[in-house]
């Protein structure tokens, strides 16, 4: 059994990036090994947008890794500070920046770059999309 | 051993020709996403045709290219031509050493 | 600790891919990694001189650059064969860089744990 961390880099829409990391993700676990946490960094934080309301016949990516944190207890953290550069807060972000609004769904941890790179420290492969 | 994963399209992004300008003997690349189309062409079957290719099949039957790319993977060496499955990416991801997404 | 090499390859500016790599590299350093930065395509125009990034809607992240050297991170890679096709010589980077062919990369990314493209 191997540990792997995974980056996300492609946006909620508009790359397909997305929709390969998850996929790469559930078959990680299918194969009987395990993922230490899915890093969402550049783009790839707008995953965490709940707002996020595509046509019923469209994928929604948002939802997906929402439903795949939940089944498999798979941690998802957003960088932060790409985060908050490309208006995706937390609640706790929108207090501290003086915003009435936040987007970024519970199921998603904010947290630092630092989180990466312990992961990459203690993961046998990081696999970035 | 390095697997190297292409995601983009070689029209629009210079990602698989900096690649194979580092690229070890020993090294595999991986297509995915746009990245698959490139096999259309006869320049890249050229330049990839001595390189152990992984292309992943989602991405080949999404695109409609299964019967195009069968025909040009019969042309290639077939030890060096595997079309593969997400679990099998997996794999592989671990049969190398690592992996590098450009 | 693991040694990671960030590769970057786009244009400063047009991308904010540089601006994160560089966060990433200078943050994996802070956290005690072993940091190789490597230069490559376009990307090698970050090392040019006299840019005002402010002027294309850009934060000037370039002058990080010079504060490496007390990140630890003393391995900085461009590929010779980048800046050919662009026209500069190494003496007209902004900092101190090894201008290195193209085995030279090809070996340090065999040789470190994880590499990271931006």
């Amino acid at each position: 059994m191997s540990k792997f961390i995974i980056q996300v880099n492609g946006s909620v829409y508009g790359s397909s990036a997305s929709f390969r990391a998850l996929s790469f993700c559930q078959n990680v676990l299918a194969n009987g090994h395990s993922i230490i946490n899915v890093f969402f960094y550049q783009d790839g934080v707008t995953n965490s947008n709940a707002l996020t309301c595509p046509a019923s016949d469209e994928i929604n990516m948002h939802a997906k890794w929402q439903a795949f944190a939940k089944q498999y207890q798979v941690p998802l953290i957003n960088c932060v500070s790409a985060a908050l550069r490309r208006g995706v807060l937390s609640e706790q972000e929108a207090n501290e920046n003086g915003k009435s609004h936040w987007n970024s769904d519970a199921c998603f941890t904010m947290g630092g770059l630092g989180e990466l790179v312990v992961g990459i420290e203690k993961a046998d492969r990081l696999i970035s999309f | 051993m390095i697997l190297h994963q292409i995601q983009t399209s070689t029209l629009c992004d210079n990602a698989l020709n900096t690649c194979l300008r580092y690229i070890h003997p020993n090294d595999s690349i991986l297509l995915s996403g746009d990245a698959v189309n490139c096999l259309l062409q006869t320049q890249w079957q050229q330049r990839l045709a001595a390189v152990n290719l992984l292309v992943l099949q989602d991405d080949i039957q999404a695109r409609g290219l299964q019967k195009r790319i069968d025909d040009i993977a019969a042309k290639m060496q077939p030890q060096l031509f595997h079309i593969i499955d997400y679990s099998n990416f997996v794999e592989q991801s671990l049969k190398h050493n690592k992996v590098i997404t450009w | 600790m693991k040694s990671l090499a960030i590769v970057f390859r786009h244009a400063p500016f047009g991308h904010t891919s540089g601006r994160e790599g560089l966060d990433l590299a200078m943050l994996s350093a802070s956290f005690e990694q072993q940091v190789s930065l490597i230069f490559t395509d376009e990307a090698v125009l970050h090392l040019l001189a006299g840019q005002t990034p402010e002027q294309a809607g850009a934060k000037d992240y370039l002058s990080a650059l010079k504060a490496l050297p007390l990140y630890d991170i003393e391995t900085v890679l461009v590929c010779a064969e980048s800046l050919a096709i662009l026209g500069i010589n190494a003496s007209e980077l902004s900092i101190d860089a090894q201008v290195v062919t193209a085995d030279l990369i090809t070996q340090t990314l065999q040789t470190v744990d994880e590499v990271l493209v931006f």
